[in-house]
C-alpha cells in the first residue's frame, strides 16, 4: 500500500537522517524500531509531508507524495513524537478544531466522532479543560484521538505509548488493533514488546539504514537455537562481554541475565528460546560491527 | 560567591553573539550618525559634533534606545533560569538569594554598560575618523576633549542605564516572562513620548526635568536657553536639577531593586497556577459513546469551512490576549496626552475638528502600528510552530491559502481595531467639548482607506518577510530592515513613491477645498501597491512553511504546486496591473508633471547661483501700473492671466536687458515691451532673457504684457500646487506672472549644503548702513507702488477677489465676472482668490468689514470683526487714517498655515485663528491678536514701507506686533499681555539657541523670525513701558508721517530708532540701546528680603530687598561679555503671587527704582505685609530666569 523508494535525506548539518531507504508497508500495522537517534521520526515526518527527501520516492495508494501532498493529507492520520497545543482551548473544542480541518463538514457526524474518539481515549470527562493543562499522559491521548479523526487510511504514529500507564497503553492497543485490519499503520518505537504485541511486519531502522525487515515470527524463528544465557554477577558479566558476543543484558531479581548468539552452547550457558528482542539486538550488535570495521 | 556569580554572568555573555552585535550597532549607529549627512541623531544646527552639548544630546537619544538593551540583557538574566529550564536543577542547591541575585544582576548590568560604552567610542572614532578623511565638515569638530565624554557618559547614561536596568530586572523576576519585560518597555516608551508632549508646556518643564528617568527633559531644561557658544565650550555640571533628577532616580533604583529584585524571598519555582477542577459532569457513565462511529471520512479539503473557522480562531487568539488588551489601553492612552492637553497658539487650543483628529490619530499611532506589525506578524505567521501544534496542523488537508487568509484578517483586524479605539476616543472627545459636526464618512475615508489600506499592504509584506525567514527572530529582523530602508531609500534617490512600498503621494486635508484631487492619485498607487502586495500576497501562501524548518529552497520548489492555478492567475494578474498601473503613474508624475529628487534640486539651485549670481544687483524695470485680466477655472485646477502693465527704469542706468523667470505649473507664457522681446528659455533654470532693441532709459516708461496659464494634468508624486484649487484658490502677483531678475529664493540657505557646492556663505540681508539699497524695498528689487485694476471671472459657483474695490459684478456663460480697481497707490504685492464660501459683512465708520469663512468655521468670525473694528481705531488714533474703505479677511485651504495681510485683503489660513476654541477666558485670545496684526500691516508695510536692508522687517514686523498687543492691552488688560509676553520672551530665547548663523541685535536682524516678532514683542512692550504709550505712539506716528508712501528712499531702523529716542534722556538712551544696538541680557534676582514692623504703627512695614543685578552683552555666537548699567527697574510687592494671573488687586507696590550693576538694596516702607517681593516683577526685560527675579516671604 505504501512503497518508499530510494529515500535519503540529509541535514544541513550533515547528518545523513535517510540513507536509502526502501519499504514496502502493506495494509496492517507495520512497526518501526530503531534506537535513538536512528532516522525514525525524520521518516515518520517524510511520509507525514512534512519535510521532503533530497532523493528518493513515497507512493501510497497511488499518491505521489512529494508531487501531490495534499492528497495524502486527506487520507492521514498523524501523531508525530512531540507535540504541545495551542493555549487556553478546551479539549473538545480543540479535537473539533481538527476535526474540520481534517474535512469533516457534517455537523452531526463530526460530533458523533469527537465525542466517541474522547471516549475511546478516556477524555470524554476532560473534555471541557484546556488540553494545554493536561498531564503528559493526558496529551499523549489527545494526541491519538486527533491522528484517528476522519478514519485515516495510513496512520502514522511516533511513539505513541511514551508516557502512558500500562493500562491506558493497553487501551491503545486494542484501538489500534481493531483499525488495523483497513488501513497502514506505522508504529514507530524503540519498544521491542510493542511491536512483538502488534504487528505482523516490522523493520529496524539504524544510522538512517533498514537493516532488517520482515515478519517478527519469522525473524525471531531464524535465532532459534542460536540463543544462549546465563545468569551471572555484574563483575563477571564484564569478564564474559569481553570474551563472548554478548548480543543483550538484563537484571533480573540482582542478577544480570546475559544473552549470547552462537551456534553451541557456550560452557555453562543454557539454551534459552529466542524473541524479537534478541533479533533486534543482534542485527543492531552486526550493524555497529561493520560500521565499526568500516570505519577502521 | 557574588563575585563568582558576577563573573559567571559576565563570561555567559561575553561568549553570546548578541553582545557582539549590540556592540556593533551602537557603535555603528553613532559613527555614521556622525559622519554621515544623512543619519542624524543629536546636534543640529551649527553644533560643533564633538561639542558637550553634542556628545550628551546623542548620549541621551541612545539611552532611550538602551532600553531594548537592558531588556537584552538584563531581562534575560532574570528569566534565563526558567526559559532555559536549569531552574529545578539550580533551585534544589543551597543559594544564598542575595549575592546570588546581585552578583547576576550586576553582572548584567555591567554587560550593558560596556555595550553603551560603544556610543560616545563612536562619536570619538567618528569625528576623529570623520576630520581626518574629510567625511566631516571641518567647521564643525572643535578640539577633541575627553572630559566631555567622561561627564555625559557617568552624569547622564550610567544612572539611567542603572534605572533601567533595576526596572526590567524587578519586572523580569516578578512576571518570569519576556513577554511581559517586552511589553513594559513598549509601554514605558510610549509613555515616555506622551509624557514629553506634557513636558513641553512651560509650567510642567521643571517637574519633567525633576521626574525624567532619562535625563533627557533635565538636560532640555537645563540647556533650554543655550546659546551656540554655550552648547560648543559649557560643560555638564552636576548641580542643580540635573544632581536632583539624579539622586531621585538612584533612591528609586534602589527602592525597586530592595522591595522587588528578589533579593530577600528565597530563589524559587514559579508558582504553578492551580487549574480549575473541571465541575463535576452529570454524566460519568460515557461508554454508550464508545459505540460513535469514528469513522466518518475526511470529505475533501474544505476550503470555505476552513476560511470561516480559522479566521474566527485567529481572531479570537489575537483578540482575547493579553498584548492586545495592552495595546488597546496604549492606543488610547497616546491620545489622551494631545486631547487633554491641546496645543495650539499661544497655548490656547483648537475646537476638536474632525481633520484635526483624524491627523492625530494617524500621528499618534504611527510608530505603535509599526510595533504591532512587526510583533504580530511574527507571533500569528508562527502561532502553529510556537504552540508545537505545527506538525499536527501542517499534516491535515488544509490549502496554504486558508492559513494565509485567515492570519492576515487577525492582522488587519487587530489594526482597524486600534484606529476603531482611537476613533471611539477622539470622537468622545469632541462630544466632550461640545463640538458635534463628527463627520464620520471622513474619519472612516481618511483612517480606513488612507491609512489602512497601505498599512494592511505592509502586512501582507510583513507575512511574506516572516515566510520566506527560517524563524520568527529573522523575519522580524527583516522587517526592521524594510523600515529602515524606507527611511533611507530616499537619500541614494528613491524617494518617489513608486519606490516607496505601500507608499503614496501625502494626502492633505482641508475642510474647504476637501480631499482636493489627492484621492485619484490615491486610488492609482493603491491599485500599482495592491498590485504588488497581490503577487507578495500569492507568493507568501505558496511558500508557506508546512513542517517544522523546511528550507526555502524546497519551498520554492513546490510553490507552483500550492499556489495552483487561481495563484497563478492571481500572479498573472498582479503583475499585469503592477506594470501598467506603474507605467500610467509614471507618465502622470514624471511626464505630464515634474519630478525632482531632493540632490537634483539642491545641483539645481546651486548651479543656478554659479550661473546667474552675478546678476543679482542688475537693474530690472519697476512695474507702476498694473491691468489684469485673470480667469479662473476652478474645477479643472486652471488659470489663463494677462497682465497689461507700465515699466519704469528706476536707476540711473540704461537697462539693456533683464531676467525673466517662468511660474512654476505653466506651460504658456510671454512677456513683451514695446522695443523688445523674451530670448531663449533655459529650460534647466526656467529663465530667459529679455532683451531690449532699444534700452529703457533712466526715467523712462514703457508699456508691456505679462501673460501666463497654470494648469494642471494628472497627478504628481508630492509636487504640489497649493495655490490653484478647486475650492480656496489663493495666488500671489509673483507666483502667477513671470518674475524679473535673479531670484534669491531659488538659493540654497543651508549653511553646509552651501559649502559642499563651493558656494559663498550666504547674505541673509544687506548691510543696514549701505545706502544704494535704500531705495529698494524689503519686497526686493523692483517691487513699488502701483496702480491697480483688475477683471477677474471665475465659475458661477465660487467669487472672486483681487485688490481694490468692486466696480461691478455679472454673470454670463456660467462665468462670474469681477471687476475690481483700487484707489489708493499699492505695493506691487497682490494676491487673487477664488473660493466658494460664506460671507459676513458689516459697515463701521464708513468701513466695509467683509470675512469670508468656510460654513463650519464660524465660530470666531466676530471675534474677527471686533479686532478689526478695535484695531482700527486705535490706530487711527494713534497712527494716522486708514487708507482704503474697506477690510477683508478670506479663509483659506490650511494646506499652508499663515495670514497675510495684503492691501485691504487678509488672506487667513483655515488653521489658524478661524478654529481656535475661545470659550475659555483665561486663555490668551490669538484670533483677535492675530486678526489686528494684520490690520496693522495696513499701516506698518503697507503706509510705510522698509528699506530693502539689515532690520526691514522691523518695521514691518515688531511695530504690527506692538500694535497688536496695544489693542490686546485695551481688551484683556495687562495680566494677558504678561502671559502673552512669557511666551514671547521663551520663543525668543529659544529662537536664540538654534540659530545657525549669527543672533543679530534687533537693528539688524536678517529677517530672523525670532527677533523680528518675538524679541520684537517684548522689545517694543519694555519701551512702552518705560517711555509711556503716549510717547512711543507720538513717536511711531511722526515716524510713519515722514515715510507714508515714500520710496526714495524707504526709511531703515536707524530712522524708526532716531524718532524713538527723539526727545529722550541719556539713560532712556542707553536703554534703547540696550535694546536696539545690542543683544543684551539682564541678569536680576531678588536674594533677600527683609520685613520689619514699625514701632509704634499697627500696619506699617520696613521692608528692605537685596537685589544682585547684571547685564550681559552677547555676541553672535551668545558669548557673554558684562557691562556696567544703571538704570530704572520695577520694584514691586505683592499680596499674592504675580504670576498668579487670575488674582486680582494683589499689586500692594509697583515704583521704578534705579538698579545698578552688583548689589542693590531698595528700601520701602508700605502697609500691610507683602507676600510676594521681587525686581523686574513681570519680566518686561529680556531676563533667561525670571523666576529668581520674585522671593517668596
Amino acid at each position: 500500500m505504501l512503497t518508499i523508494n530510494g529515500l535519503s535525506k540529509t541535514y544541513d548539518n550533515g547528518v545523513k537522517a535517510l540513507d536509502d531507504v526502501n519499504l514496502e508497508i502493506p495494509k496492517g500495522m507495520f512497526g518501526l524500531l530503531g534506537p535513538n537517534g536512528a532516522g525514525k521520526s525524520s521518516l515518520m515526518r517524510t511520509i507525514a509531508t512534512l519535510q521532503q527527501a533530497d532523493k528518493g520516492s513515497i507512493n501510497f495508494d497511488g499518491i505521489d507524495v512529494f508531487a501531490d501532498p495534499q492528497a495524502l493529507r486527506q487520507r492521514l492520520g498523524y501523531l508525530p513524537q512531540d507535540f504541545g497545543v495551542y493555549p487556553r482551548i478546551s479539549a473538545y473544542e480543540l479535537l473539533d478544531h481538527m476535526a474540520i480541518l481534517k474535512g469533516i463538514k457534517n455537523k452531526g457526524e463530526r460530533k458523533e466522532a469527537v465525542e466517541g474518539l474522547l471516549a475511546h481515549t478516556n477524555l470524554y470527562q476532560h473534555r471541557k479543560n484546556a488540553v494545554s493543562g493536561f498531564s503528559g499522559g493526558m496529551r499523549q491521548r489527545f494526541g491519538i484521538a486527533q491522528a484517528l479523526l476522519g478514519d485515516p487510511d495510513l496512520l502514522i504514529v511516533d511513539e505513541p505509548t511514551a508516557g502512558l500507564d500500562p493500562e491506558e497503553r493497553n487501551r491503545f492497543h486494542n484501538l489500534l488493533v481493531s483499525l488495523g485490519e483497513k488501513k497502514a499503520i506505522i508504529l514507530s518505537t524503540h519498544i521491542v514488546e510493542d511491536v512483538t504485541e502488534l504487528c505482523p511486519n516490522m523493520a529496524v531502522l539504524a544510522s538512517g539504514q533498514i537493516i532488517l525487515q520482515g515478519n517478527p515470527i519469522a525473524l525471531t524463528d531464524t535465532l532459534n537455537g542460536q540463543i544462549w544465557r546465563k545468569s551471572v554477577s555484574q563483575a563477571e558479566a564484564i569478564e564474559i562481554e569481553k570474551n563472548m558476543p554478548v548480543i543483550s543484558k538484563r537484571l533480573f531479581a540482582g542478577q544480570t541475565i546475559v544473552h549470547i548468539l552462537a551456534q553451541n552452547a557456550p560452557e555453562g550457558f543454557e539454551s534459552a528460546p529466542a524473541n524479537l528482542e534478541d533479533v533486534y539486538f543482534s542485527t543492531l550488535h552486526s550493524h555497529r560491527n561493520t560500521n565499526q570495521s568500516k570505519a577502521a | 560567591m557574588l563575585a563568582k556569580m558576577f563573573m559567571f554572568e559576565w563570561r555567559y555573555f561575553v561568549r553570546q553573539p548578541s553582545f557582539y552585535v549590540t556592540s556593533l550597532i551602537f557603535f555603528l549607529l553613532t559613527f555614521f550618525a556622525t559622519v554621515s549627512e544623512n543619519i542624524q541623531i543629536g546636534g543640529g544646527g551649527n553644533v560643533l559634533y564633538n561639542g558637550p552639548f553634542s556628545i550628551a544630546q546623542t548620549l541621551l537619544i541612545m539611552g532611550i534606545f538602551a532600553m531594548f538593551l537592558v531588556v537584552n540583557f538584563v531581562a534575560s538574566t532574570a528569566t534565563r533560569n526558567d526559559t532555559s529550564r536549569m531552574s529545578e536543577l539550580l533551585y534544589s542547591k543551597p543559594i544564598n538569594p542575595l549575592s546570588y541575585q546581585l552578583g547576576r544582576f550586576l553582572g548584567s548590568f555591567a554587560v550593558v554598560a560596556t555595550v553603551f560604552l560603544f556610543v560616545p567610542l563612536g562619536i570619538l572614532l567618528g569625528t576623529l575618523i570623520g576630520g581626518l578623511t574629510g567625511w566631516v565638515d571641518p567647521e564643525r569638530l572643535g578640539a577633541t576633549d575627553l572630559t566631555h565624554y567622561v561627564t555625559s557618559y557617568f552624569y547622564l547614561s550610567l544612572p539611567t542605564l542603572l534605572v533601567l536596568s533595576c526596572f526590567f530586572y524587578a519586572v523580569a523576576i516578578r512576571f518570569r516572562s519576556m513577554m511581559a519585560v517586552y511589553l513594559s518597555a513598549v509601554a514605558l516608551f510610549i509613555l515616555y513620548i506622551i509624557a514629553g508632549q506634557f513636558a513641553s508646556e512651560p509650567e510642567y518643564r521643571t517637574l519633567a526635568a525633576l521626574l525624567d528617568p532619562f535625563a533627557s527633559n533635565t538636560f532640555r531644561e537645563v540647556t533650554r536657553y543655550w546659546t551656540m557658544f554655550d552648547k560648543n565650550n559649557a560643560g555638564i555640571e552636576m548641580t542643580g536639577i540635573l544632581l536632583q533628577n539624579r539622586m531621585i532616580w538612584l533612591v528609586v533604583a534602589a527602592l525597586i531593586m530592595v522591595f522587588f529584585g528578589g533579593f530577600s524571598s528565597k530563589v524559587r519555582l514559579p508558582k504553578i497556577k492551580s487549574t480549575k477542577k473541571s465541575k463535576k459532569e452529570e454524566k460519568t457513565d460515557f461508554s454508550d459513546l464508545l459505540n460513535n462511529n469514528i469513522s466518518y471520512k475526511s470529505s475533501g479539503i474544505q476550503t470555505f469551512a476552513h476560511l470561516v473557522m480559522r479566521t474566527k480562531f485567529e481572531v479570537k487568539q489575537v483578540i482575547f490576549s493579553a498584548p492586545f488588551l495592552v495595546l488597546g489601553a496604549l492606543t488610547v492612552f497616546l491620545l489622551v496626552a494631545p486631547l487633554i492637553d491641546p496645543q495650539g497658539m499661544f497655548g490656547t487650543p483648537n475646537w476638536p475638528l474632525t481633520q484635526a483628529m483624524v491627523t492625530l490619530i494617524q500621528n499618534s499611532t504611527e510608530l505603535l502600528i509599526m510595533i504591532v506589525l512587526a510583533y504580530y506578524s511574527a507571533e500569528i505567521v508562527w502561532r502553529e510552530r510556537n504552540s508545537g501544534m505545527g506538525d499536527i496542523v501542517d499534516s491535515m488537508p488544509v490549502n496554504n491559502v486558508t492559513f494565509w487568509f485567515s492570519k492576515i484578517i487577525a492582522m488587519g483586524l487587530i489594526i482597524v481595531l486600534l484606529y476603531a479605539f482611537g476613533m471611539f476616543a477622539t470622537i468622545a472627545n469632541q462630544a466632550l467639548n461640545g463640538y458635534d459636526n463628527f463627520e464620520v464618512s471622513q474619519y472612516i475615508v481618511r483612517l480606513g482607506y488612507i491609512n489602512l489600506l497601505p498599512l494592511l499592504m505592509v502586512a501582507v509584506l510583513a507575512f511574506f518577510l516572516q515566510v520566506i525567514s527560517s524563524n520568527k527572530y529573522m523575519g522580524m529582523m527583516l522587517f526592521v530592515l524594510f523600515i529602515i530602508s524606507t527611511i533611507t531609500i530616499s537619500n541614494f534617490g528613491f524617494s518617489h513613491n513608486m519606490f516607496q512600498f505601500a507608499g503614496a503621494p501625502r494626502l492633505f486635508y482641508s475642510d474647504i477645498n476637501g480631499y482636493g484631487n489627492f484621492l485619484t492619485s490615491h486610488s492609482w498607487y493603491m491599485v500599482y501597491w495592491g498590485a504588488f502586495s497581490l503577487i507578495l500576497g500569492a507568493l507568501g501562501y505558496a511558500l508557506w512553511h508546512r513542517g517544522p524548518a523546511q528550507p526555502l529552497k524546497t519551498r520554492i520548489k513546490n510553490a507552483g504546486y500550492y499556489l495552483g492555478a487561481p495563484g497563478k492567475v492571481a500572479i498573472a494578474f498582479g503583475l499585469v496591473v503592477f506594470i501598467s498601473s506603474g507605467s500610467y503613474i509614471h507618465y502622470n508624475t514624471r511626464i505630464l508633471n515634474e519630478y525632482v529628487i531632493a540632490d537634483d534640486r539642491e545641483d539645481l539651485q546651486a548651479e543656478y547661483e554659479k550661473k546667474y549670481s552675478s546678476y543679482l544687483n542688475a537693474d530690472i524695470p519697476t512695474i507702476t501700473k498694473t491691468h489684469a485680466k485673470i480667469d479662473i477655472y476652478p474645477s479643472i485646477r486652471k488659470i489663463e492671466a494677462v497682465s497689461e502693465v507700465s515699466v519704469i527704469n528706476t536707476s540711473d542706468k540704461p537697462i539693456e536687458r533683464f531676467l525673466v523667470s517662468k511660474p512654476a505649473f505653466t506651460k504658456v507664457w510671454d512677456v513683451t515691451f514695446t522695443g523688445g522681446k523674451l530670448g531663449e528659455v533655459d529650460t534647466k533654470f526656467n529663465t530667459a532673457w529679455f532683451e531690449f532693441d532699444k534700452p529703457l532709459m533712466p526715467g523712462e516708461t514703457r508699456k508691456g504684457e505679462l501673460s501666463a496659464t497654470r494648469a494642471h494634468q494628472g497627478f504628481s508624486d508630492g509636487n504640489n500646487d497649493f495655490s490653484l484649487l478647486e475650492n480656496g484658490t489663493f495666488i500671489n502677483n509673483f507666483e502667477l506672472f513671470p518674475v524679473f531678475g535673479y531670484q534669491e529664493g531659488n538659493l540654497l540657505t543651508d549653511r553646509h549644503k552651501r559649502r559642499q557646492h563651493d558656494l559663498e556663505p550666504l547674505k541673509r540681508a544687506n548691510k543696514l548702513e549701505d545706502e544704494s539699497f535704500y531705495n529698494e524695498s524689503f519686497f526686493g528689487k523692483g517691487v513699488g507702488f502701483i496702480d491697480f485694476e483688475a477683471t477677474v471671472t471665475t465659475s458661477e459657483d465660487q467669487f472672486a477677489i483681487a485688490p481694490g474695490y468692486l466696480q461691478s459684478e455679472s454673470l454670463a456663460n456660467g462665468r462670474r465676472t469681477f471687476h475690481y480697481k483700487m484707489d489708493a497707490p499699492m505695493v506691487n504685492f497682490y494676491s487673487v482668490m477664488s473660493a466658494r464660501l460664506e460671507v459676513k459683512k458689516e459697515q463701521y465708520k464708513g468701513i466695509n468689514i467683509e470675512v469670508y469663512y468656510h460654513k463650519t468655521h464660524a465660530m470666531n468670525v466676530d471675534r474677527m470683526i471686533e479686532s478689526v473694528r478695535d484695531s482700527i481705531d486705535y490706530f487711527t488714533v494713534n497712527f494716522g487714517e486708514y487708507q482704503h474703505k474697506q477690510m477683508r479677511i478670506i479663509e483659506f485651504p490650511g494646506y499652508r498655515s499663515f495670514a497675510q495681510s495684503f492691501a485691504n485683503t487678509v488672506p487667513y489660513s483655515e488653521q489658524i485663528g478661524f478654529i481656535t476654541d475661545l470659550r475659555d477666558p483665561e486663555n490668551i485670545d490669538p484670533v483677535y491678536y492675530v486678526t489686528a496684526h494684520e490690520v496693522a500691516h495696513q499701516w506698518w508695510g503697507h503706509q510705510v514701507g522698509a528699506a530693502n536692508v539689515q532690520g526691514s522687517a522691523i518695521i514691518s514686523e515688531s511695530l504690527s506686533q506692538y500694535s497688536a498687543l496695544m489693542i490686546m492691552e485695551k481688551k484683556y488688560g495687562p495680566e494677558k499681555i504678561r502671559k502673552f509676553l512669557k511666551y514671547e520672551l521663551d520663543r525668543y530665547l529659544r529662537g536664540r539657541s538654534v540659530e545657525f548663523l549669527e543672533e543679530m541685535p534687533l537693528l539688524r536682524s536678517e529677517n530672523q523670525q525670532y527677533i523680528h516678532y518675538r524679541k520684537g514683542s517684548v522689545v517694543m512692550m519694555s519701551l512702552k513701558d518705560r517711555l509711556g504709550e503716549t510717547r512711543l505712539n507720538a513717536a511711531l506716528q511722526a515716524f510713519l508721517n515722514k515715510f507714508k508712501y515714500q520710496s526714495t528712499p524707504y526709511p531703515t531702523t536707524l530712522d524708526l530708532m532716531a524718532f524713538i529716542t527723539q526727545d529722550a534722556d541719556e539713560q532712556e538712551k542707553a536703554f534703547v540701546s540696550n535694546l536696539f544696538e545690542h543683544i543684551s541680557i539682564y541678569d536680576l534676582k531678588t536674594t533677600d528680603v527683609t520685613v520689619v514692623k514699625v514701632e509704634g504703627k499697627d500696619d506699617l512695614f520696613d521692608i528692605t530687598l537685596t537685589i544682585e543685578a547684571a547685564l550681559n552683552r552677547a555676541d553672535g555666537q551668545g558669548q557673554e561679555t558684562p557691562v556696567e548699567f544703571t538704570d530704572l527697574v520695577d520694584i514691586g510687592l505683592f499680596s499674592d503671587d504675580p504670576e498668579n494671573l487670575g488674582a486680582d488687586d494683589f499689586v500692594m507696590y509697583l515704583q521704578k527704582h534705579q538698579i545698578k550693576t552688583g548689589t542693590n538694596k531698595i528700601k520701602l516702607q508700605v502697609k500691610g505685609k507683602p507676600k510676594f517681593a521681587g525686581v523686574d516683577p513681570f519680566v518686561k526685560l529680556v531676563d533667561k530666569d525670571g523666576a529668581d527675579n520674585i522671593y517668596r516671604l
